[in-house]
């Protein structure tokens, strides 16, 4: 059997190997690969910095553990900026798998930075019914969030005297696993024109290009890689507080070494695979078939 | 104790999902239902905390707000879906949410969505002072004829020949790049949660707690 | 009978769906108030919605146990596991070793959450990276035109947004303030923010044109699926 033939008829398992492989070498043996922030992710993180101490975000952390490695970094990384820069976070989930990864993350942020929970940041928790929760939030946070993630009554937490209504946060921050960016786009966001920075996966990456384009969101933070540029910004900008805090490197900078060779592997045995294709097409069926 | 212990059956886990990459097999089998059982206890722990307790038991019971009994009898014709003699109860329930959806969205959808994306593919020039603002012309005009041709190849009320067949063609160029893209950044985020899967196993489990434990 | 069971639906649906429709051109308090109305009755009956579903899933196994169907081995730990989940967010105390309640970090429920549900539903997400390295190997080629674009397209965008391919530059820039022949990062971003976004709004405009189209088909009852089959 010839090259050709062998690299057209190789086994799966071949390839699951070289994959498996690839992922794990640099993470046994990290490249330290440098991160570069693109526009659209320095867009969103310029957004949130521009606002004073005391400013109050909303962040809706909308994912579960299917997308944990592209998007709890992201959202690790938005509350680290806030704590450092003394903003106080909003944080509710719209995704019934997400409260127990999503609360981890509070927690932990909350945890470094010393923060106090219902005066420099909430937990609201989960509602079902994606647009009429957006809706409600638009209405009244109080009216939608009886009680907070923790039972505590939203009428007796002190940032709610701040901020009543999806229209009083100063910037809000999707973090969206599923198709949740077009519904707060459409019901809240657009009614009240409150700033709105994206994260979502890669795979739902391409079509929200058209919000950035269009100017309807400040940025868009795609996936794993959008998350580690998130990171290098933060860290970038609040080393001190940071390295104080104890916060250790984000996860998803550390994935972006093995994220490389793997891109890197698809596309050369794209080139390979379509090479041999070529190759034996051009010898025809007779000597195919020889 | 806790914590050494999760993790090493985490990683177990972990390693009884991924071995379907062999085969469909006991161990995945195993895996599956244990997960399904687990997710559907915890999303009707999530329900019953952050809905029925809050919205409908807080308020009937502390609240006496009574008119919730309603959207909560609503909520329980839904419920009838699984009696087929009651089963038509539940429409009364999907008529209502779905209609009253359905009436949020045609304004909302128009004034939020489909007018800004269509206000933004025809926008001023910008005064060519810069090569910034050259390429960003240009940009401009690929994105209007990029748009018009992607919206003549979904029309189908026109036989695509002639002209009409060249610009779909050429919709049909712009639509190829745009699923090239989206093939690239669906790799991008598989790849992403394996690595995430690799990360625990390798730094949490393998370094962590085996060779750390060395 | 028939008109409770056909017409009162159609009529539910015309009256809910064209009230939220004018109330959106009511900038009024009370328009706002029945609105936040609207969305709280809403939130309870999704609420139910997602009972439904576990119900659906709980009765599936019971049945298959019950008849003993292949496989209903397995049911027996799905209806475990649902048991195990489910209780230990209800059951307000305390159990050996873990805290009480179902919002706690160290209650089983957390537990359970974190090191059983978490890492196998990641992990069976992260099983595609392999399949899809698979078919990119073997399905995906330059067989024609429409193709060739296409995997261009992919291989740009999977170099473009890498560490790895961001240190991937060669040659001159082809125009004043433009990019190198060989630029990944400038080229993938040109790709996705331009012909891509172009693409995808040329897609979503028919998107939302349909959706406001099926509203109004369902408001003013000529979309009746959501009823079901049956009297």
């Amino acid at each position: 059997m010839n090259w050709t033939k062998a690299i057209l008829n190789l086994d799966r398992r071949i390839i699951f190997s070289i994959v498996a492989l690839v992922v794990a070498w640099p993470l046994i043996s990290p490249l330290a690969l440098p991160v570069v922030a693109t526009p659209e992710v320095e867009a969103i993180f310029q957004g949130m910095d521009a606002l004073p101490a005391g400013s109050h975000v909303l962040i809706s952390a909308d994912f579960d553990p299917a997308s944990k490695p592209e998007l709890q970094p992201m959202l690790d990384a938005v509350l680290q900026h806030c704590f450092a820069k003394g903003i106080k976070p909003t944080i509710m989930t719209l995704w019934p798998g997400g409260p127990a990864l999503i609360q981890g993350s509070v927690e932990r942020a909350a945890k470094q930075f010393n923060k106090v929970n219902g005066t420099d940041f909430v937990f609201l928790g989960y509602k079902p019914g994606n647009a009429a929760v957006m809706r409600g939030m638009v209405g009244g946070v109080q009216n939608t969030y009886a009680n907070d993630h923790y039972n505590t009554p939203t009428s007796g937490i002190p940032i709610f005297q701040e901020v009543r209504k999806f229209a009083d946060y100063d910037y809000f921050i999707e973090i969206a696993a599923g198709a949740t960016v077009e519904p707060w786009l459409a019901y809240a966001v657009e009614p009240t024109k409150v700033p709105m920075g994206v994260s979502c996966t890669a795979v739902s990456a391409a079509q929200y290009y058209a919000f950035v384009q269009g100017k309807q969101i400040v940025g868009l933070a795609a996936g794993m890689k959008g998350s580690a540029e998130y990171e290098f910004l933060v860290r970038g900008s609040y080393s001190d507080a940071l390295t104080s805090a104890g916060v250790p490197a984000g996860a998803a900078t550390k994935g972006m070494d093995a994220q490389s060779l793997v891109h890197i592997f698809i596309v050369l045995s794209i080139i390979v695979a379509n090479l041999a294709y070529f190759i034996e097409r051009k010898r025809g069926p007779q000597r195919r078939s020889a | 104790m806790g914590e050494t212990l999760g993790i090493w059956i985490a990683a177990g886990l972990t390693l009884m999902m991924f071995s379907f990459i062999y085969r469909d097999n006991v161990l995945f089998k195993i895996g599956e239902h244990l997960y399904l059982g687990l997710s559907v206890g915890y999303f009707i722990n999530v329900q019953y905390w952050n809905t029925f307790y809050p919205e409908v038991f807080s308020r009937i019971v502390y609240d006496h707000n009574y008119v919730v009994i309603v959207p909560a009898v609503l909520g329980f014709f839904l419920l009838l879906r699984l009696v087929p003699s009651l089963s038509w109860l539940s429409r009364w329930s999907f008529a209502f949410y779905i209609g009253g959806f359905a009436g949020l969205a045609v304004p909302f959808v128009l004034n939020g969505l489909l007018l800004p994306q269509l206000t933004s593919t025809l926008v001023p020039f910008q005064p060519a002072t810069s090569a910034a603002a050259n390429l960003a012309n240009i940009n401009q005009v690929i994105i209007l004829v990029a748009v018009f041709s992607v919206l003549i190849f979904f029309f189908f009320s026109l036989e695509h020949k002639k002209l009409v067949g060249s610009v779909s063609k050429v919709g049909l160029f712009f639509l190829m790049l745009g699923f090239g893209a989206a093939f690239g950044t669906t790799v991008m985020a598989r790849v992403s949660l394996l690595v995430g899967r690799f990360q625990f196993l390798i730094e949490d489990w393998l370094m962590g707690r085996i060779f750390r434990a060395g | 009978m028939q008109f409770l069971r056909r017409q009162l639906p159609v009529i539910i649906a015309f009256v809910v769906g064209l009230s939220m429709w004018v109330l959106f051109y009511v900038p009024t308090q009370k328009s706002l108030e029945l609105q936040d109305g609207f969305t709280l009755w809403v939130r309870i009956i999704v609420g139910f919605a997602a009972v439904l579903g576990v119900l659906s899933v709980v009765n599936h196994h019971y049945n298959k146990i019950k008849a003993k169907r292949p496989g209903y081995a397995f049911s027996f730990i799905t209806l475990g596991a649902f048991l195990l989940m489910a209780l230990s967010g209800f059951i307000k105390a305390p159990l050996p070793g873990f805290a009480a309640g179902n919002n706690k970090p160290d209650s089983l429920h957390f537990w359970l959450y974190n090191n059983m549900m978490l890492p196998m539903q990641a992990t069976m997400f992260s099983i595609l990276a392999f399949f899809i390295a698979s078919a990119a190997f073997r399905a995906f080629r330059a067989r024609s035109m429409e193709a060739t674009v296409l995997l261009v397209a992919a291989c740009v965008t999977m170099l473009g947004r890498v560490p790895l391919g961001e240190l991937m530059k060669l040659g001159d820039p082809i125009f004043l303030g433009g990019p190198a022949p060989i630029d990944f990062p400038w080229w993938s971003s040109w790709l996705l923010n331009v012909p891509n976004s172009a693409a995808q709004r040329g897609i979503l405009l028919g998107v939302y044109l349909s959706q406001i189209a099926v509203a109004i088909r369902i408001i003013f009852g000529i979309e009746r699926t959501y009823m079901g089959g049956g009297d």
